[in-house]
């Protein structure tokens, strides 16, 4: 299939330290080879962003990019992808979104944003309909999430979709998000300090047109089959009643609830689902989503687990209030709640060691665990860079002035502090997942989670396609179930549809590659085999590698946190468990290999040779 | 005119405002993705926290639309008893836009010149056995019933806000979906 029967993938370029813009098609190999979303933002990463760049200089490329099918209409297909060279790790930063912007971007006749350069004054970028305005936005200085977005909409109208930062993001706090609507986030990496280096405030999109659907006959059967075959699924029943919460005992359950920052591994059960929604008026979708996993709670929206984890265990607060206010702020003040709740739980248990000093901060004492009312006002602190907030706004980086010692109790890997709540060391594939990832510390890469549900060997084989060990705890064929769960996120992403209806995730029914394959040809008329889908993930998953080498990451940033090799979890059914260095290392060099990896985590060089032809293709 | 007329109601209280109504009107009606080719309409403000919902009732007499109507475009089909804009007599004036007391009714933004504006609206899918949004609608938000039926519902307490029930359902990390 080629010309006009080809699914439009084009891309915004705009130069917005001279205010130029150009439109261009991504060439048909390309969306055959990465479809979209992630995987096009990695093959645009890879292509224009210079080697070593300082992540926070007008250098750094800032690319959003919808996946193949958002916007199409087919369930949850409402996500879009943020990357670029972090700020705040030391590899690549990208960001998966919900809400309503990705959709309006594609209405509004843009595929891919592509940004480069830095604005002279705060500016806000207006699209409409392929036309694309640097527009001043010095009427939003300061202002925080809801602000901005409200500001804009008494500006321009109805029918807007923005994606923004806050003051933390002009502040260049190196873990502020992007933003859309009250609580969607592109929140890891600190993807919202690049658009403050940028000078940029907000993208505003408002679109009049469509994406088109290549057989709408088969549409209303297609979605309301997929929508009962997921709504028959007993995960997406519980996470459209209460929503990611739901983790949050089971993981207590287990005793693998970050707790203080990690010197615990079990908290209240004030922060438990059903606790939770008592303070929920509604649940939300995103767009087109099935599952409405969002809460709107009395003051904002959320909280998801990792809020309840990050803001509530982790910083010994354990009143379900004070939880739900803490991320409510942290939402409005744009920070990445993961980031926020793992750096402060590392400077709590620094002042409890006496390696940190509150008078260096003007601080009359130190903030200690439980305490809400001074996490609350450090909060605000990080959020415009004051005091002990500046300097914990350097996240991980902070550690470089403090020494090796303090660094050990760091929650991060590769420089980015860890995202899920849960405490690795029970399930190993976890542990492997989290040091792999290509983000660093974060396990939407691949969360093997069927691995706590002692599935029959029937099934797992089925999922994974061979024997794999039913035991959480035992470091024996890991590297599989992480290999196998980084392909599927890594195509889901790339078409922009969300993982909590993706095969894998929280259950072995949801969306796999058979399903993709038919959304995908009811929307684009391309037909994609699943074997050909694999081969999108591995390309992904490789040139994410690439990516990250020739920033200078080598085998030893594929590891954990020092805590989790050294300490013994102390309470419930994980009491007792750590991660063992030298079977880690071991399981490490079986996932390299299966990756088709040298033993430094390297991709052959025809690999390299065949992937940079594929991005090499003149536009 | 039929007994009944297949008319679809909302209820605002269970809509998560996803708009998959929108999707299935567009794409079976227009062949594509796109809110101005859809009869329903969500407006959403997640700012200002609510989720409605805006579709034709084909009203029986009188029909504002009908009756405002400049050009005859407007009429009711006397087989189904839904209320349809005849496109080619539509001169895009809009006044039935304005007449309509649901708001049920808009312009197509998308076909800006002048000889391609029409209004568009529901049409009541009299070729599907259930129209194209209620047959995705994810909540039972969107039925096809009698007007009271839907406003006596209990809102959305049972369903979207949790109940009497665990909130996991009593579920663990053994049993989901495994």
């Amino acid at each position: 299939m080629s010309g006009e029967d080809f699914p439009r993938s084009n891309v915004l370029e705009f130069d917005l330290t001279g205010g130029g813009a150009k439109m261009y098609d991504t060439p048909p190999e390309a969306v055959r080879g990465f479809l979209g979303g992630r995987g096009l933002n990695m093959y645009y990463l890879h292509k224009y962003l210079t080697p070593r760049t300082d992540p926070l200089s007008p250098a750094n490329v800032l690319v959003f990019g919808t996946g193949l099918l958002t916007g199409s209409g087919v369930p949850n297909s409402g996500r879009f992808s943020v990357s670029a060279k972090s700020p705040e790790s030391t590899v690549l930063a990208d960001a998966n979104c919900g809400g309503f912007f990705g959709p309006e971007l594609r209405f509004a006749g843009v595929d891919r944003l592509i940004l480069t350069g830095k604005a002279p004054r705060l500016s806000y970028l207006y699209i409409e309909d392929g036309r694309t305005e640097l527009r001043d936005a010095s009427f939003l200085r300061g202002l925080d999430i809801n602000e901005t977005q409200l500001a804009l909409a008494s500006e321009l109208g109805p029918g807007i979709q923005t994606a923004c930062i806050s003051e933390a993001g002009e502040k260049l706090v190196r873990f502020a998000c992007v933003m859309t609507g009250v609580k969607n986030a592109a929140g890891r990496g600190g993807l919202g300090a690049v658009m403050g280096s940028k000078n940029l405030k907000a993208v505003v999109v408002r679109g009049s047109g469509g994406v088109p659907v290549r057989h709408p006959e088969r549409f209303v059967e297609t979605v309301a089959r997929t929508r009962n075959y997921l709504q028959a699924s007993k995960v997406v029943k519980v996470l459209g009643r209460v929503g990611t919460p739901l983790l949050y005992e089971v993981s207590n359950f287990l005793g693998a609830i970050r707790t203080n920052n990690s010197q615990l591994n079990a908290f209240e059960s004030t922060l438990d689902a059903e606790v939770i929604h008592g303070y929920v008026e509604k649940m939300l979708s995103c767009y087109n989503c099935v599952v409405h996993c969002r809460h709107r709670n009395y003051g904002g929206e959320g909280p998801e687990y990792t809020t309840i984890g990050l803001l509530g265990a982790n910083l010994g607060i354990a009143d379900t209030a004070s939880v739900i206010d803490l991320n409510n702020l942290v939402n409005r003040l744009g920070l990445d709640v993961s980031s926020t709740g793992t750096i402060i739980g590392w400077a709590m248990e620094l002042f409890e060691r006496g390696m940190l000093d509150p008078a260096r901060f003007g601080l009359s004492g130190p903030v200690k665990f439980g305490d809400y009312e001074a996490v609350r006002s450090l909060i605000h602190d990080i959020g415009s860079r004051r005091g002990l907030g500046d300097f914990l706004a350097e996240s991980t980086r902070a550690a470089d002035e403090l020494g090796d010692e303090a660094r050990d109790f760091l929650i991060a890997i590769k420089g980015l502090p860890q995202s899920d709540p849960h405490d690795v060391r029970y399930i190993k594939s976890f542990a492997l997942g989290i040091a792999t990832a290509s983000r660093g510390a974060d396990h939407l890469r691949s969360r093997p989670t069927l691995d706590v549900f002692d599935l029959p060997a029937e099934l797992r084989r089925k999922v994974y396609g061979r024997d794999v060990s039913a035991d959480p705890t035992s470091y024996d064929t890991k590297e599989v179930l992480v290999a196998t769960h980084e392909n599927i996120y890594a195509v889901i992403d790339a078409l922009g549809i969300c993982k909590f209806v993706c095969h894998g995730f929280n259950s072995p029914k949801l969306l796999g590659f058979s399903h993709f394959r038919e959304l995908i040809d009811m929307v684009t008329g391309l037909d994609f085999s699943g074997e050909e889908l694999t081969g999108v993930a591995r390309r992904i998953v490789d040139l994410e590698r690439m990516i990250n080498l020739r920033e200078g990451m080598t085998r030893a940033d594929d590891t954990l946190p020092k805590r989790y090799f050294d300490d013994r979890m102390k309470l419930k059914l994980a009491k007792g468990h750590r991660i063992e260095r030298g079977k880690f290392e071991a399981l490490l060099s079986r996932y390299y290999e299966l990756r088709g990896w040298d033993g430094e985590g390297r991709p052959s060089a025809e690999r390299v040779v065949e992937l940079e032809e594929l991005c090499g293709i003149p536009l | 005119m039929p007994d009944k007329v297949r008319k679809v109601f909302a209820n605002a209280a269970l809509c998560t405002g996803c708009e998959l109504c929108v999707a299935a009107c567009s794409v079976t009606h227009g062949g594509e993705n796109n809110r101005n080719l859809s009869g329903i309409s969500i407006c959403r403000n997640l700012m200002k926290r609510f989720e409605a919902q805006f579709i034709c009732r084909h009203c029986e007499e009188p029909a504002a639309c009908i009756d405002s109507c400049i050009t005859g475009a407007m009429y009711r089909d006397s087989a189904t008893g839904f209320v349809l804009c005849a496109a080619d007599r539509c001169a895009g004036c809009f006044t039935c836009v304005m007449a309509c007391p649901y708001d049920s009714l808009h312009l197509n933004r998308e076909t800006g010149a002048p000889e391609g504006r029409v209004v568009v609206k529901c049409d009541g899918c009299p070729e599907l056995e259930i129209p194209a949004c209620v047959a995705v609608c994810t909540t039972g938000a969107l039925v096809i019933e009698p007007e009271e039926a839907v406003e006596s519902k209990p809102g959305a307490a049972g369903v979207l806000t949790g109940d009497s029930e665990s909130a996991v359902g009593g579920a663990t990390a053994g049993e989901l979906d495994g």
